[in-house]
Formats: C-alpha cells, sequence, structure tokens
C-alpha cells in the first residue's frame, strides 16, 4: 500500500471520535482477555501444584485417633497446638497454645516440639527437640493421640 | 526440578497479540513522521517476547509459568507507553532496564525459591543492607540518595526493598524463643528487623527523601502483624489495635515533627500556586482533563514537557494519551500479578510473608505515585512498578516479582544430601 | 474430610494482601470521583484546549482565537474588545473568560477535540456596535440597548476600548480600556431622579405626587439650612412633577425627598437593587459577566447628601446597565425587570445547537402601577424634549453627573422607544463632556438608527 494513501485513511478514520473508543475499546479487550487466560492457566497450574504437593508431602495427613478426623498438611510448616492461631487446633487443655510444629522436606516429616507443657511423644517416646516421622507413626500431643497416616491415592 | 505439562500456547498466542493491539493502536492513532519509527519498536517488543518465551519454557523448570507471561506482557505495553511519551520512538534505554529486570526477576526467584536455603543465609542480608547503608551515606553526594558513576546514576536506597522484603520474610526462624519484653513477645529477629527499619527510617529523613518510606513501613508492618500472630504471641484484637493506635500516633507524630519541606507538601493547595510548587500535580491533573477517557493518541501528549513526566506523574501521561481507560489497566496489570499468588498459594510461611510483603510493597507504591500525582494525598517521587521509567525502580521491581514468582513455584530441599540418599534408599529398601 | 483447608498464616498474609488491595481500590474510586467531578475545573487552568469563535447575530465574527490582521481588518474587534475579551488571560468578566467551558473544543468523553465546533452566537449586532463606537469620536464613554420585551442585548458598546488584534502592553492602554464601563459603576447624575421618583410614587401614590408643586428660585435652603443649587440660577418657578421632571429641578426633588419617609424610601431602594448603607445588594451577571447593581446612602430625607443622594450626586452609583435595566420595567408598565442576556445560542464540539436564549425576570422593586406613572411621566419629558431630535418616540431622562468633585461633566440619557414593534431600552454615558461636544442624543438616535436598520 501506497504510505501517502495509508496516512490520508488514518487522518479520515482520526476525525471520527468513535475511532478512538473502538481502538481504545480493542486494547481493553484484549488485555483482558489475556489476563483471564493467564488466570486460567494459573488454575490449571494449581491443580498440577497440588500433585506435587502430594508428591513433596509424601501423600500425608495427620489423623486424630479418637474422632478420626483428618487434617491436610498443606504448608511445609503446620502448627499444633490449643490457640485460635495455630494450623491444627486441638481444643484439648493438655496441649500447650503451640504445641509443635509438623515440618517437611525432601517428603521427610518431622515434628519439632515447642517447649510444650505436657510433651509430644511419637510411638510412646517423647521428643526432645526435633524427631522424624514415618508411616503411620502415632504422634501424641499432650494426651491427644494422632496418627501420621499415607493417604490411600 | 519439576516439569509441568500443560500448553501455554494459548496465553503465547494471546500475549502476542496484545503487544499487536497496542502497536496497531500507536500504527492507527499514533503521532510519527515515519513509518519507519514504529518498525523499531515493533522489533524489540516482538523479539523480546520470543526470547523471553523461548528461554522460560526450554531452559527452565518450574512448576508454574504465568508469573512470566504476565511480566512479559507488563513489560511490552510498558515499553510501547514509554515509547509514545511525547512523539513516537523507540525508548531504548527503558527497553535495556526492562530486559535487565527480567533477569533480575529470575535471579531473584533462583535464589529465593528454596526458602531453607535463603534462611541459611540471613546474616547476610543484614550484611547487603549494612552496605547499602554506608554506600547511601558515604557515596552519594551531600544527603542524596543518588550514586552517579559516569552517566549512571543508581540510587542504593532503591535495592534496600528487596533485601528489607527478605528480612521480614526471614524473621520467622527464631519464632519459637520469644520472650516477652514489656507488652509483647518478641524475638531477637524482631527486635533485628525493628532496628533495620528504624536505621532505613533514619537514613531517609536523613536524606529529605521520605517518599518512600511508606513503602517500607507498609512491608514492615504486613511483617509485624503476620508475626504476632505466629507461636508464643497472646495474639488478641487488644494488641492488634494497641499496635495499630501506636502506629498512627507515631506517624501523627512525625508528621507535626516533619522538615519543613514535608510540611510544605502537606499543606499545600496547587491551586493557588499552578506555576510553582503545584506546577506537576495541576499540569498531571490538567492532562488526564484533556485525554479523558480515550485520550488524544500516543505521541500527541503535551505533559512530557513536565519535569518527571515518564517517573512519577507517568499516570497522568498514560491517561493523555491513551485515554483514562487505558491507564487504570496498569492498576489492572499489577493489581494481578498480585492476585496469581492467591490462586497459586504458596505453601510456606516464609513465601506468604514474602509475597504479603512485596504485595504491600508495589500497592503502596502504585499508590503512592497515583494518588500522589494527582492530588489526593502528598505528591511524592515514587515510581509505579514496571510502567515508570528508571534503572532502579525497574531492576527492583523485577526482583520483587522475582519474589512472587519464587511463592508460586517453590522448592522443599535441604541442602544435605545425606539425608536425602538414606531415605532413598529407605523407600527402594 | 478437610482437603482443601489452608494454613492459618497463609491465609493471613492473604488477607492482608486483599485488604491492601480492597483499601487502593476504594482510593481509585476517590480518585475516579474526584477527576469525573472536577474534570472542567481542571480544563478552565489548560491552555492546551482551542477555543471556538464567538459571532454576532448576524454570523460576524467577534472573536476568534486566530485572529491576525491578515484575515480581519485592524479595527474589526476594537469596538467589543473588552466585551467579548480575549483567551489571554489578560481580561477578565469577559464574556470569553467567564464562558471559556462553553467555548473550548473539549468534551468530558473524548477530551480535547482539536478540530471541534464550540461556538458562541450572541444576540449583539457588530455592525451596530460600530457605528455607535464610531460615534463617540473622540469622547468616551459607553452605550447599551437592549430589547426590553425579550432581553437580548444589541448594542454594548464602551470606550476607550481594547484592541485584541494589537495588545501586547496592559500598561500602555488608557485607563478603563480593559472593562466594558456598562457593568460598571458610574455617577448617575439626573438620571436618578427615575428611581427617586419611583420611590416616592411607590410610598406616596401617583395622586399626591402629582398634586404637589413645589417652587424653584434657582436656590433652596432645606429643613437644616443646606443649599440646593438648581442648574438655572433664575430657577423654575412653581411646577408640577411633570415640568420638574422636564426641568430636571433640583430644588424641587429636595423637597420631594424631604416630604418622603426615610424607611419606605430605603425600602423601595434596596428593592430595586441598590446596595442601601452598604447593605448587600442581590448580585447580577450577564451569562457569566458580573454587573456592578447600585448603591447609595441614605441617612436621614432632610440631610444634603441624601437629598443629592436621590438626585445622582453624593454617594449614588448606579451601572448603564441597571439603568437600562429598570427601564424595561417602565417600558413594560411592569413590576419585573426584563433581564439582559447576550448569547443567543452556542454550539457545542459537535457542531450540535443549543439555544441559550431564554426571556428571564426579576422583581423591579416597584409596582406595576408606579411603572406606569413614571413611564408616563417620562414620555411627556420624551415627547417635549427628545422625540424630534432623536427621531423615535422615546421616554427618556438625561442626567449630567460631576465626577471628581466637579472637575469633569459625564452626560447620560437612559430611556426606552414607545413602540411594541422596536421594543428598545438604552442607556448612554459620555464622558468629560462637559462642553456639550458630543449630545447624547446624537449617540441614541445613531444607536437606534443602527439597529433599527439590521
Amino acid at each position: 500500500m501506497n504510505e501517502e494513501n495509508f496516512r490520508k485513511i488514518l487522518e479520515s478514520l482520526r476525525s471520527f471520535p468513535a475511532f478512538s473508543i473502538i481502538m481504545s475499546a480493542l486494547v481493553i479487550f484484549m488485555v483482558f482477555i489475556c489476563v483471564f487466560a493467564i488466570f486460567r492457566s494459573a488454575k490449571e497450574e494449581k491443580h498440577i501444584e497440588e500433585l506435587r504437593w502430594d508428591k513433596v508431602s509424601d501423600y500425608m495427613e495427620l489423623v486424630d485417633t479418637d474422632t478420626g478426623e483428618r487434617f491436610c498438611l498443606s504448608a511445609d510448616e503446620v502448627i499444633i497446638g490449643r490457640h485460635g492461631a495455630a494450623d491444627i487446633r486441638f481444643p484439648d487443655m493438655s496441649i500447650s497454645r503451640y504445641h509443635a510444629v509438623l515440618c517437611v522436606s525432601n517428603g521427610v516429616w518431622r515434628v519439632i516440639d515447642l517447649g510444650s507443657k505436657s510433651g509430644t511423644f511419637v510411638n510412646g517416646k517423647r521428643v526432645q527437640e526435633q524427631m522424624t516421622l514415618k508411616d503411620c507413626d502415632e504422634i501424641r500431643f499432650g494426651t491427644k493421640a494422632t496418627i501420621l497416616k499415607r493417604r490411600r491415592v | 526440578m519439576f516439569h509441568n505439562k500443560l500448553s501455554y500456547g494459548r496465553i503465547t498466542f494471546l500475549v502476542f497479540m496484545t503487544h499487536a493491539i497496542m502497536l496497531a493502536a500507536v500504527l492507527f492513532r499514533g503521532n510519527y513522521k515515519d513509518i519507519t519509527d514504529m518498525l523499531q519498536l515493533t522489533t524489540a517488543v516482538f523479539a523480546l517476547d520470543i526470547v523471553y518465551m523461548i528461554v522460560i519454557r526450554f531452559f527452565y523448570k518450574q512448576m508454574t509459568y504465568t508469573t512470566d507471561y504476565l511480566l512479559l506482557m507488563i513489560m511490552g505495553c510498558s515499553v510501547i507507553f514509554q515509547s509514545c511519551f511525547g512523539s513516537i520512538g523507540f525508548a531504548s534505554k527503558h527497553y535495556i532496564t526492562c530486559v535487565l529486570a527480567l533477569v533480575c526477576c529470575q535471579i531473584m526467584f533462583l535464589l529465593t525459591r528454596n526458602h531453607i536455603r535463603i534462611l541459611a543465609l540471613k546474616q547476610y542480608l543484614y550484611l547487603v543492607l549494612g552496605v547499602l547503608v554506608l554506600a547511601t551515606v558515604l557515596l552519594t553526594g551531600s544527603r542524596s540518595m543518588w550514586i552517579s558513576i559516569g552517566s549512571l546514576s543508581i540510587q542504593p536506597s532503591e535495592f534496600m526493598k528487596p533485601v528489607f522484603v527478605l528480612l521480614c520474610a526471614t524473621s520467622i526462624m527464631e519464632q519459637h524463643d520469644k520472650k516477652k519484653l514489656i507488652l509483647f513477645y518478641v524475638s531477637r529477629e524482631m527486635i533485628a528487623l525493628t532496628i533495620a527499619f528504624f536505621i532505613i527510617f533514619v537514613l531517609q529523613w536523613w536524606c529529605r527523601d521520605l517518599g518512600s518510606l511508606p513503602t517500607f513501613a507498609a512491608a514492615y508492618g504486613c511483617a509485624i502483624i503476620c508475626r504476632i500472630c505466629y507461636p508464643r504471641a497472646k495474639f488478641s484484637k487488644g494488641t492488634l489495635i494497641t499496635l495499630i493506635v501506636l502506629g498512627i500516633a507515631l506517624v501523627a507524630l512525625l508528621a507535626s515533627a516533619a522538615p519543613a519541606y514535608v510540611q510544605d507538601r502537606l499543606s499545600v493547595d496547587i491551586w493557588e500556586d499552578t506555576y510553582g510548587d503545584g506546577y506537576q500535580q495541576c499540569q498531571a491533573l490538567m492532562a488526564i482533563a484533556e485525554g479523558s477517557l480515550f485520550g488524544k493518541g500516543p505521541g500527541y501528549g503535551k505533559l512530557i514537557n513536565v519535569a518527571a513526566a515518564d517517573t512519577d506523574i507517568v499516570f497522568s501521561t498514560i491517561c493523555e494519551e491513551w485515554g483514562f481507560f487505558v491507564a487504570l489497566l496498569i492498576i489492572f496489570f499489577v493489581a494481578s500479578l498480585l492476585i496469581l499468588p492467591m490462586i497459586n498459594k504458596p505453601r510456606s510461611y516464609f513465601h506468604a510473608t514474602m509475597v504479603m510483603s512485596v504485595a504491600a510493597v508495589f500497592v503502596v507504591q502504585m499508590g503512592l505515585n497515583i494518588f500522589g500525582s494527582c492530588n489526593l494525598i502528598p505528591f511524592t517521587g515514587v515510581t509505579i512498578p514496571f510502567i515508570s521509567q528508571g534503572g532502579s525502580s525497574m531492576l527492583v521491581s523485577g526482583m520483587l516479582a522475582g519474589m512472587l514468582k519464587s511463592g508460586q513455584s517453590p522448592v522443599f530441599r535441604r541442602p544435605d544430601a545425606v539425608r536425602q540418599n538414606s531415605r532413598r534408599r529407605e523407600r527402594a529398601a | 474430610m478437610k482437603k482443601k483447608e489452608d494454613m492459618k498464616c497463609i491465609k493471613r498474609g492473604e488477607f492482608l494482601t486483599k485488604l491492601l488491595i480492597a483499601i487502593f481500590l476504594i482510593g481509585m474510586c476517590v480518585l475516579v470521583f474526584k477527576i469525573v467531578t472536577e474534570a472542567s475545573f481542571y480544563m478552565k487552568h489548560s491552555n492546551h484546549v482551542t477555543l471556538g469563535c464567538v459571532y454576532d447575530r448576524s454570523g460576524d465574527v467577534l472573536f476568534d482565537p486566530d485572529a491576525d490582521t491578515d484575515t480581519y481588518s485592524y479595527d474589526h474587534f476594537v469596538d467589543v474588545g473588552n466585551l467579548i475579551g480575549d483567551d489571554s488571560g489578560m481580561m477578565t468578566n469577559t464574556l470569553v473568560s467567564e464562558n471559556r467551558t462553553l467555548l473550548s473544543n473539549y468534551n468530558p468523553i473524548f477530551g480535547i477535540m482539536e478540530h471541534g465546533q464550540s461556538a458562541i452566537y450572541t444576540t449583539l449586532d457588530h455592525e451596530a456596535n460600530r457605528t455607535v463606537y464610531d460615534a463617540f469620536g473622540s469622547r468616551d464613554g459607553t452605550a447599551i440597548a437592549y430589547n426590553y420585551k425579550t432581553g437580548e442585548i444589541y448594542v454594548c458598546v464602551s470606550k476607550p476600548n481594547v484592541n485584541v488584534l494589537d495588545f501586547e502592553d496592559v500598561d500602555s492602554l488608557p485607563s478603563g480600556s480593559l472593562i466594558c464601563k456598562a457593568f460598571y459603576r458610574t455617577v448617575p447624575g439626573s438620571t436618578q431622579k427615575v428611581s427617586t421618583l419611583a420611590a416616592a410614587i411607590e410610598q406616596m401614590g401617583f395622586e399626591t405626587v402629582s398634586n404637589k408643586t413645589y417652587s424653584c428660585e434657582g436656590v433652596y435652603y432645606n429643613n437644616y439650612g443646606n443649599e440646593i443649587d438648581c442648574h438655572s440660577s433664575y430657577g423654575h418657578g412653581s411646577q408640577d412633577i411633570f415640568r420638574a421632571f422636564q426641568n430636571s429641578c433640583n430644588p424641587y426633588f429636595a423637597q420631594l425627598v424631604q416630604d418622603m419617609q426615610l424607611q419606605p424610601l430605603k425600602d423601595t431602594f434596596r428593592n430595586m437593587g441598590y446596595s442601601v448603607n452598604n447593605s448587600k445588594a442581590p448580585e447580577l451577571d450577564i451569562d457569566g459577566i458580573s454587573v456592578f447593581r447600585g448603591s447609595t446612602e441614605l441617612d436621614d430625607v432632610n440631610d444634603f447628601d441624601t437629598q443629592w443622594g436621590c438626585m445622582g450626586q453624593s454617594k449614588t452609583e448606579v451601572s448603564p446597565c441597571q439603568l437600562m435595566m429598570w427601564q424595561s420595567a417602565v417600558a413594560n408598565c411592569s413590576n419585573s425587570v426584563t433581564k439582559p442576556y447576550l448569547i443567543s445560542y452556542v454550539k457545542n464540539v459537535f457542531g450540535n445547537e443549543k439555544d441559550e436564549s431564554e426571556t428571564s425576570y426579576e422583581s423591579a422593586g416597584f409596582s406595576a402601577e408606579t411603572a406606569a406613572y413614571v413611564r408616563e411621566v417620562m414620555l411627556e419629558n420624551g415627547r417635549v424634549k427628545y422625540n424630534d431630535k432623536i427621531g423615535y418616540n422615546i421616554g427618556a431622562k438625561s442626567g449630567t453627573a460631576q465626577i471628581q468633585d466637579g472637575a469633569s461633566e459625564n452626560n447620560l440619557l437612559v430611556g426606552f422607544v414607545d413602540d411594541s414593534s422596536f421594543p428598545i431600552a438604552f442607556c448612554v454615558v459620555i464622558e468629560d463632556n462637559a462642553g456639550g461636544y458630543l449630545s447624547t442624543e446624537y449617540i441614541t438616535s445613531t444607536m437606534l438608527n443602527a439597529i433599527a436598520n439590521e
């Protein structure tokens, strides 16, 4: 196309106020579409990420032996205690406000005692500072008994 | 490392299309003498798109790529915006800083994706902060924030931002042995963080640049609020309210004790002094009104003749040329960058705090810039992340974006390989 | 099973982030609201916006932002310079400076439009304006005329004036160039007697006033013994209101004022729009141009100053425009004044016309009967003194105002044309005209002829 002709067409187009609306609307529309597509991909990624987290956490979950309630462990540091701010909360008076922390790295869970009054026990053995956990280990916080279990996939 | 098996064809295409549409808008509405002026810009934007996408997809393995795509789109738009100010020409300096910012983003991502490693490096962070503070004190000329090396000028105080954000995020380590001090349970780390904040505060006061102080204050405040909820804090609404009241009282005290130049900023009526102190803001507001909803067209803006048109009042410059609606997209961009970590949530306390602090920094910077230039709050010389021109701030924004990214693609691996090997043997058995 | 639950600290961080974003978005909403509501205010300060033209009633250009001597004759704008004004920001209270919003090529949705079609079409008659301006010759002064039925201003001339085509240094201009004198204060002289007469009829009734005869011996000593001079040193003898009005006899009016009560007199003057003894007069603006109404001081009807005040000297000041407006009530025999306007219709930035001409009224401050009696008196005065000279059937009152303590004299003439097909009310002021070099009758007849020729 001849550039001069192109310019003339542009000049005549610009004289319409609607032209600026259309161009702005196109830009905005395109950006929105693009950002929303990115959000959709992010949701798909979320799914993949969850699968991967399962791998990192070795499909582990904490099971309350009394009630059978199951707690998912969805962060690499999970605080157990009586306080409302604890991630897993047991309203049991034998448990300190912040009792213990469950940590994971490389698919290995450990329990760290936060200096609780009544102590943390793994398979009946008191945790001094921290202890590595295996599948089906019984963890007792004060008098509250729980089991670290691998989920059936 | 993990490679997700998603296809990113659609968003790759859409990012290309978005840039193409924006360039088309420049072509149709823009102010250029020769059509070849556009060629350089078009080539540069698409080259960046292609190279970055290839690098990301084939040389890099991570969990989530959406932040990268969003970042790439923002960078492209930013280059287009900056190239159009006044007249259309390729903003090569801004382009280079954009590329460097993307590199910084990747470096920061690699650095912070494994929080166990960064926690081990914590003392070095204080060291870096100390070096930056000393650099500001010693190397910059008479009480300013800038170090000039030849034609380059660096603002070391900007680089304190990512360091400070990391400090906030790493202040988690010793949470378990808090001690009660007067009213609050505090740990050594919280005291160290508070001292670091105080040093930054004093430094900025001394340099007569209180503009970026709210940024640090926001990150610090968020970290504090998150931390007082951590183990052993007798966290209650009372504590929170006490803290907030104390904070407000402190701000009020500082405002009344602030130096004269700050006081002037706080009380000035810009329309009384349209050619003096209020010049930039008046021009900025007029430019927004002149551009109105759909703008004058890229390259037709007149605000570029005002000082700091491409940094401090960049929102108005974009408003004038592209219209108010498109300018609101900037907010949408940065907000979506902050929304992404809410979809792919962080999996550790470290990353959660880090993402939150980065969000606080971004939001506060945008707020200070946009509301300041529009006279809702006192005018301060801060930049909009990714959109404003400026080397230091661009690199820092890139680093912060890298942190956002690492919150979504973290790695949970201890540096000690011995345990890993023993574990493998165990599983094999 | 609680599968998707997130850990609390992560949630807390997320909550804080959301809170920050929410605060920011609220701020953005405030910003949007602020900009939407204040955009027109910002535009007033902007000098990037182009302005449209101002036209007279026949389409002649009165203001063109790009005007230069190549496209217009050198003195094209000189007759309306300080009424229409320009975009330099030097002149305030002009049509352009007060109606920038209407004239600017700006639309709140599309912003600045370089090639917008904004324009203001005024009611003025440029040809008539120029004729009147030229008629002033070497004298300064002002002349304003409007249609007392509709309110359209046809002529509004003020001299000395500004030539916007040749206007660089404000200091070099003669004083009074930058303001349109028709809208500013001037000493009314004997034209004030119209107001005093209206106040007297309002207070005592026409019967009483018309039955009153006072004698004039050339000089009159009032109740306090002050000397009131008549301009005729021989005196006018015994006269009724018609004769006294024709003679503009000062002793007659001094005695008339002496017979009135102070409070009703003050009330009538206040209702007419005067600021009496520094009271606040209602504001008057003509399409944004603010107009002075009148002010006087009335303390005691027996007092020298009050009596002179009622005869248009002393501290009394009125704007020519207001003098002309009262004539509309008189001419219409109405208790309301027709408000003058300048803008007939406007075109917006897309060229769409919007009618701005609307005849509006305000209270005259005296009753319709009073207006009718005043009209009779004025018509009689016109018939005796002016109709032959001017060539129209008019009701009028002349005035000679002494200014600068008698160092200089202004001549005034206010009146109306008694013709329902040519309803014009006018006010003419010739400054520093002690020798009678230029007669107000000449200006008036020139002006009326020019308007009639349209």
